[in-house]
């Protein structure tokens, strides 16, 4: 079956940052999440999807259409909702709905009020007088009211309430369960992903560092601690991020089986979450930068 | 294009209020201007009305929003560009309302020339025509320093060196005794020819516009 994002050495070059050669792609119908610390690059790397910015080299395809030749088409098939939403706070929503919608060729009406509904958002009311969740509801209302296929999110979940967040990833459970539409969610709160993504795309400093499934990565991946006797033990591993302690050590390891093999008896292993793998990776290659 | 219109229209609503004060207003402070404060209404009013739209984009990040729409950018560099005309003509229809509103105490203001509203059109064709590029090139922010540069060049340096005359311009002897419809039509058709062309720079500038 088709992806329906497919990123393939992605490109992007600023003076002091660079996007290097990232590749990934999303199946339909799974939810996809995009972590890094502040400044990795996600942004960057939707802004290139929705050709915001120009692109130094790789390809980008939505639904096999390339999103530069094919740009109005990817768009309409295309429900974005971005950190800072952009909508114009003079306007009520149901306003800005009006300006906004006549530009998708499936614009659903019914379908609007019903999420608004769900949402629990009063269309007559002012954008300018919404708090920054219902600002994000709003935008999420906005992006499934066209039968979007890719829904492309950037940082959604920053600066809201653990309520609004958990009301944010129930509709797009939903939304997924429905069927109709595939996410690509970009985030630092790696414990929304924890809930609800299926895969994980990873980047730091403009570079890959991991791209699977989630639960493969939740399986193979283990956060090991033990004494020196088992880092010496371990010297053919590779560790990742190892923070040396007084006794001992702990590092991740993308192989937890082969490191518990090569360490010996007594090295303690735990399923790290996606944040400690996130933490990990970032500290090792800062780790890697000294 | 009509629904960015309307996108303008409906975000400023409130700014409309201070074009009819430019209407009431402007011909009382311009008053040895007679019936040319008309061409100082219509340029007030489209820069103002222009600028604001462009000042609300910035404001609330809408330039990606819009860019994010299934909408061809050029579409939305064109739209401020058809909004000129229409402001300048609603400039025109609410100077004429004032004046003849105020006609019992302020008679002569009302304007009987065509030649005022087209000259308007071409002074605000002008100058929106300069300050768009830059906009679409910088971004608000970036070219508010050029708008300085843009109103001291319109309200400062051409005035004082006497437009035409000063410069020692002499106008050819055919414009010189041509009708006032022909200087007209003139009129209207350089200010759509300075549009066109930094329309023209406008949408290759935003083709180009990283958000």
């Amino acid at each position: 079956m088709q992806d329906v994002l497919k990123v393939e050495g992605l490109t992007k070059q600023y003076e002091d940052f660079m996007l290097d050669g990232i590749s990934f792609s999303l199946p339909p119908g799974y939810i996809m999440g995009f972590i890094g610390a502040n400044g990795a690059g996600k942004t960057t790397t939707i802004k290139l999807i929705m050709n915001l910015i120009k692109k130094d080299a790789g390809t980008i395809e939505v639904m096999g259409m390339d999103n530069i030749r094919e740009e109005r088409s990817v768009k309409d098939k295309i429900g974005f909702v971005y950190d800072n939403a952009g909508f114009y706070e003079e306007l009520s929503m149901e306003q800005m709905k009006n300006i906004i919608s006549r530009y998708y060729t499936r614009w659903d009406e019914t379908a609007y009020k019903r999420y608004l509904k769900r949402l629990g958002l009063k269309k007559n009311k002012k954008i300018g007088d919404l708090s920054k969740g219902m600002r994000m509801k709003y935008a999420l209302a906005m992006a499934l009211s066209h039968h979007a296929e890719l829904l492309l999110m950037d940082e959604p979940t920053s600066g809201l309430d653990p309520v609004i967040r958990a009301e944010l990833l129930g509709v797009l459970q939903e939304v997924i369960e429905e069927g109709d539409c595939s996410v690509f969610f970009s985030t630092h709160i790696t414990s929304d992903l924890d809930k609800v993504a299926d895969y994980v795309v990873m980047i730091h400093d403009g570079e890959m560092i991991f791209n699977d499934a989630k639960d493969r990565l939740l399986e193979h991946y283990r956060l090991v601690k033990g004494t020196q006797g088992h880092l010496s033990n371990l010297g053919g591993q590779r560790l990742i991020g190892t923070d040396r302690l007084p006794h001992g050590f702990s590092a991740l390891v993308a192989d937890g089986r082969a490191a518990a093999k090569a360490a010996g008896e007594g090295l303690v292993l735990e399923r790290p979450t996606l944040e400690d793998m996130m933490l990990y990776h970032v500290r090792d290659a800062a780790g890697r930068l000294v | 294009m009509l629904g960015l219109m309307i996108r303008d229209l409906m975000v400023q609503r409130k700014r409309l209020w201070v074009m009819v004060m430019y209407c009431v207003l402007f011909p009382v402070l311009f008053k040895s201007m007679e019936q040319a404060a008309l061409v100082v209404v219509m340029i007030a009013s489209v820069y103002m009305m222009l600028l604001t739209a462009f000042a609300y984009d910035d404001k609330y990040n809408a330039d990606g929003t819009m860019a994010s729409l299934p909408i061809k950018r050029e579409m939305l560099v064109m739209v401020r560009y058809f909004e000129v005309p229409i402001l300048a003509i609603t400039a025109v229809l609410l100077y004429m309302l004032a004046t003849a509103l105020m006609a019992p105490w302020m008679p002569g203001l009302f304007p009987t020339q065509l030649l005022l509203p087209a000259a308007g059109f071409l002074a605000a064709s002008l100058m929106s025509g300069l300050y768009m590029p830059i906009i679409y090139r910088f971004g608000y922010v970036k070219a508010r320093i050029f708008n300085l540069v843009i109103f001291m060049l319109f309200f400062g340096v051409i005035p004082v060196t006497g437009i035409i005359g000063g410069w020692g311009i002499e106008l050819p002897v055919w414009l010189a005794t041509a009708s006032e419809g022909l200087v007209t039509l003139l009129l209207i058709v350089a200010g759509i020819a300075v549009l066109t062309i930094s329309c023209m720079i406008s949408m290759r500038m935003y083709r180009k516009r990283e958000f």
